[in-house]
């Protein structure tokens, strides 16, 4: 690499093997990447142990994450891994204890503000399995507002048991937040396609990322009776997600809009999802045509390539859930997306649990059931 | 959703966001950035002011925004700082509420908080009219808010300040005290000399005019020492230093011994003194007999002083015992004296105080006696009271609780011989350890006038060298010395004798450290007993005659 071309390298491997991923990480290394990302598949089952020390002994930033599933390059993968070097330095911040109830962000994200350059994009990955995100987020917001564009999602497994799952000089972390700045410009599209269907209910009772009740009723209780009926299938002989991943919930925003919830899992009568709901809320039960989903995705690639000149990487955090949804046909939606693409641009991503974006008219939020496009241009000042 | 109930349910969720935070930050941030998303605004920003024109250079920092704003609003919010500059130089007064202005393709959104402050919202697009009706009703509400959290932080602030005060006056008081306590302490030394030299002149041959002179030089000593002792005493109490110090005790001959003087005094004013211990009333308990002596010769010593015809009477009855309480003893000194008017009854028992000043020139006293006999009584668990018949006498009594004490363990003044002849049945041969000449000189010619032969060192170092060459019968020890102190000394003593199976030499700390905490410190130093300067002769030989018990071979 050289800093004429200033192009990012991609090295793809569907194995899924440790040797392989350091095999790729060396390789970008050693064409002069000034930092890595790395994205990973959780069927690969990458533990600390196996990499941990190497992770350490990197002599460039890395970050990144293990995700249920990854794009590279137009393609799903369900295993292996994609190493991608960058042609700038990041800049990467850890910040831990993303489920502690007491914790407050604000002084770790209020120190980024001297630390960070105003203008940078901030890459933003989370465990997704975390219980506040959106309260680190907020500090985040709070901390930096619109000096930096953000992006990013939630890493993690399908399996809903959280682990370490994210990519750093310190090893694989869990229950952390990586904030990284890249000294490159982006423009984002967010998009999801899910229509509001029954509603509104007020959220009476929430806490962190679990509603309890909804219209002051058992949350699970009126959940169930609005999409049992719908779909004609019982929770008590389906598996929960199977059934869920079609209905998300909608957190209501003024004039239309919805903010996506994915409910995860029953918890007793409460129901626990991907990311915070607010109490005192309106909400809705959501409802996805295929059809609109996949329009999303193509306003979301119109919206993030418009205006972004030279592309360099375009970046993608496309919620799992909508594979689940969409199945075969969601290559239709990365097909969307890479036809919008100029045919040099590579596209990377993960299939996240939870996405993250500023959409710029508005704060930085923690999206579900979202596809949050980045395509990042060259670097501003090239000088060989 | 109707359009109606869209506006309920906005209003709805931004009413309940208003919590219940007395935190002016906490209270906003738990509002503005969940507000903001629900309306889909870009950032936020709150003012809160008190309608003063502000000049249009220095828009002040918002009291809270989100996101923060770093630095001053006109370096990072430019646009937004030179919009407000007409609004904030005109009282922050806005031309309707809901006032939207676009600039640079952004809505601001100017949105009074009552009188007391301003919203500014960016959104774009900007925000129907009715949203913007329907946030005003919210925005009295957190207006409320802010004035609860700003007057919860003024009294505060005012609570932290008057504690601070109350902290450094008591801070100054303590001071106060302890200066007090030391400097009192550091007369009782020279004391010592004036006190004890003027006891051994009065032991040579003297004419009868200075035998006289001596004797008021004596008395006018004493009356000096109670004065310091007294402000030392009050002071201790005032800097929280005062201990009492539990021991077992006989009450009956502790009572008698103190009475005798007290006889005399009350003779010399053609008095009578009476006095009555209940029979049922244990004799062996256990408290603090130094204190209970000193609360009773004040007692009775004012009685007599403010009685100039009749009786004092003193009465000592059982109020309450089980087997397994603490016995509860009721003290009463009954006398036919001037009496206290009732109005002045409170203010006797404060510092300072006698009925009136009169009183003051009439009889003298420091004010103190009273105070510290009450302190001291309520340090027992008990309560110092007084009724008082102006012209025909007054009664103080009290009733504190008392442990009973097993005889085994007693050791009282009144086990030791209080009257014993100057010259001592068992002459000793003691050690004396101590620093200062005219003290060391003093010890020494009374020693020696009683028949012991002393021996003398200058510090501690001096007297573990003595006790080496020649182990004496007894050391009394100073405590304070140069080179090596009493303390150190002793604990070297000990370990020696340990080490070497050494006979253990008794050892008296004579220091004019008076605080039981020191007491404690010669005790766990390995000392056996403790007096404290100035002493007089007699206590100087009861000290030795009880700490040096004669062995069998002695005997």
């Amino acid at each position: 690499m050289n800093r004429e071309q200033a192009q990012p390298v991609i090295f793809v491997d569907t194995v899924g093997t440790d040797h392989a991923l350091f095999q790729h990480i060396h390789a970008a290394v050693a064409l002069g990447a000034k930092s890595l990302l790395v994205l990973a598949c959780d069927a690969n089952g990458f533990t600390p142990t196996q990499l941990d020390a190497r992770l350490q002994a990197l002599p460039i930033p890395i970050f990144g994450g293990i995700f249920p599933e990854i794009i590279a390059d137009g393609r799903k993968l369900t295993c292996g891994s994609v190493v991608c070097g960058l042609p700038v330095t990041a800049q990467v911040h850890l910040i831990g204890e993303l489920s502690n109830p007491e914790a407050d962000y604000f002084p770790q994200t209020e120190q980024l503000v001297t630390t960070l350059t105003p203008g940078t994009t901030l890459v933003t990955l989370v465990d997704g399995l975390s219980k506040r995100i959106s309260a680190l987020l907020e500090c985040l917001y709070e901390a930096l507002g619109t000096r930096h564009q953000y992006v990013g999602g939630g890493a993690g497994s399908l399996s809903f048991v959280q682990k370490p799952c994210l990519f750093s000089n310190q090893g694989l972390l869990e229950d952390y937040a990586q904030i990284v700045s890249l000294d490159l410009p982006i423009s984002i599209g967010i998009e999801h396609g899910w229509h509001k269907f029954a509603g509104p209910f007020f959220v009476t009772g929430a806490y962190d990322n679990t509603i309890t009740t909804l219209d002051y009723r058992p949350a699970f209780e009126v959940y169930k009776e609005v999409v049992e009926a719908d779909s004609g299938k019982r929770f008590s002989d389906t598996e929960f997600f199977d059934l869920a991943k079609a209905y998300p919930f909608g957190l209501d925003r003024l004039k239309g809009d919805v903010v996506v919830r994915d409910p995860l899992f029953p918890k007793g009568n409460a129901l626990v999802c991907v990311g915070e709901v607010p109490a005192n809320h309106i909400i809705y039960i959501l409802k996805g045509e295929a059809e609109n989903l996949l329009e999303a995705s193509r306003q979301c690639a119109d919206t993030a390539m418009w205006g972004q000149t030279p592309a360099m990487l375009a970046l993608l955090f496309d919620c799992i859930s909508r594979t689940l949804f969409l199945q075969d046909r969601f290559a239709e939606e990365i097909g969307n997306i890479r036809s919008r693409l100029p045919d040099n641009v590579p596209l990377l991503g993960a299939l996240s649990l939870g996405e993250i974006a500023d959409a710029g008219n508005t704060c930085l939020e923690f999206f579900n059931k979202t596809i949050v496009l980045g395509v990042l241009g060259g670097q501003q000042e090239q000088s060989a | 959703m109707t359009p109606t109930l869209e506006l309920v349910s906005v209003q709805y969720a931004l009413a309940l966001l208003i919590g219940q935070d007395l935190d002016l930050r906490t209270m906003l941030r738990k509002f503005l950035p969940p507000a903001l998303k629900l309306l889909n605004c870009r950032s936020g920003y709150i003012w809160l002011h008190k309608g003063e024109p502000v000049s249009a250079a220095t828009i002040p920092e918002p009291c809270y925004s989100y996101p923060a704003v770093h630095g001053t609003l006109t370096d990072t919010q430019p646009v937004l700082a030179k919009l407000l500059q007409p609004f904030a130089a005109n009282g922050w007064q806005v031309n309707k509420p809901g006032e939207i202005i676009e600039t640079g393709g952004t809505y601001y959104h100017l949105m009074p908080l009552g009188k007391s402050g301003l919203l500014v919202l960016l959104r774009d697009p900007p925000l129907p009219e009715s949203h913007l009706l329907a946030l005003g009703l919210v925005l009295k509400r957190l207006e409320t808010a802010c004035l609860a959290c700003l007057q919860h932080a003024y009294l505060e602030e005012a609570r932290k300040e008057a504690l601070q005060a109350k902290e450094a006056a008591e801070r100054a008081s303590k001071a106060k005290s302890e200066f007090l306590a030391m400097i009192s302490h550091e007369i009782r030394t020279p004391m010592n000399g004036v006190i004890g030299l003027t006891d051994l002149m009065l032991y040579s041959e003297l004419t009868a005019t200075q035998r006289e002179y001596l004797g008021m030089i004596k008395s006018s000593s004493n009356a000096l020492l109670d004065i310091i002792n007294e402000i030392l005493d009050f002071s201790r109490m005032e800097a929280g230093t005062l201990a009492l110090s539990p021991a077992s005790f006989h009450l009956r001959p502790l009572l008698q011994d103190m009475f005798t003087p007290l006889t005399v005094r009350a003779k010399e004013k053609s008095l009578a003194l009476h006095w009555e211990i209940a029979s049922d009333v244990p004799d062996t308990l256990e408290g603090d007999p130094g204190r209970l002596r000193q609360i009773m010769i004040n007692l009775v010593g004012n009685a007599i002083k403010f009685t100039e015809s009749g009786e004092v009477a003193v009465s000592v009855a059982l109020q309450s015992s089980t087997p397994t309480e603490p016995v509860q003893l009721l003290f009463a000194v009954r006398d036919t004296g001037i009496g206290i008017p009732p109005e002045k009854q409170a203010a006797i028992f404060q510092p300072f105080q006698q009925a009136d000043s009169s009183i003051t020139r009439r009889y003298g006293g420091t004010g103190l006696g009273l105070t510290i006999s009450s302190r001291l009584i309520e340090m027992m668990g008990g309560t110092l009271r007084l009724e008082s018949d102006p012209g025909k006498g007054s009664i103080f009594y009290f009733s504190v609780p008392f442990k009973q004490a097993a005889t085994a363990t007693i050791s009282t003044p009144s086990e030791t011989k209080p009257h014993q002849p100057l010259q001592v049945a068992r002459p000793l041969h003691v050690l004396l350890a101590e620093d200062n000449a005219v003290n060391r000189m003093l010890a020494v010619r009374l020693l020696n006038r009683a028949g012991h032969t002393v021996s003398v060192a200058e510090n501690g170092k001096e007297a573990l060298d003595g006790w080496l060459a020649n182990p004496p019968d007894a050391i009394l020890m100073d405590m304070q010395m140069p080179v090596m102190d009493g303390v150190e000394a002793t604990i070297l003593i000990r370990q020696q004798e340990q080490r070497g199976g050494l006979p253990r030499t008794p050892i008296i700390a004579l220091t004019a450290n008076a605080m039981s905490s020191d007491r404690d410190k010669c005790l766990q130093a390995g000392m056996d007993d403790f007096l404290s300067k100035p002493f007089n002769t007699q206590d100087l030989l009861n000290v030795l005659d009880r700490t040096c018990v004669p062995t069998e071979a002695s005997a």
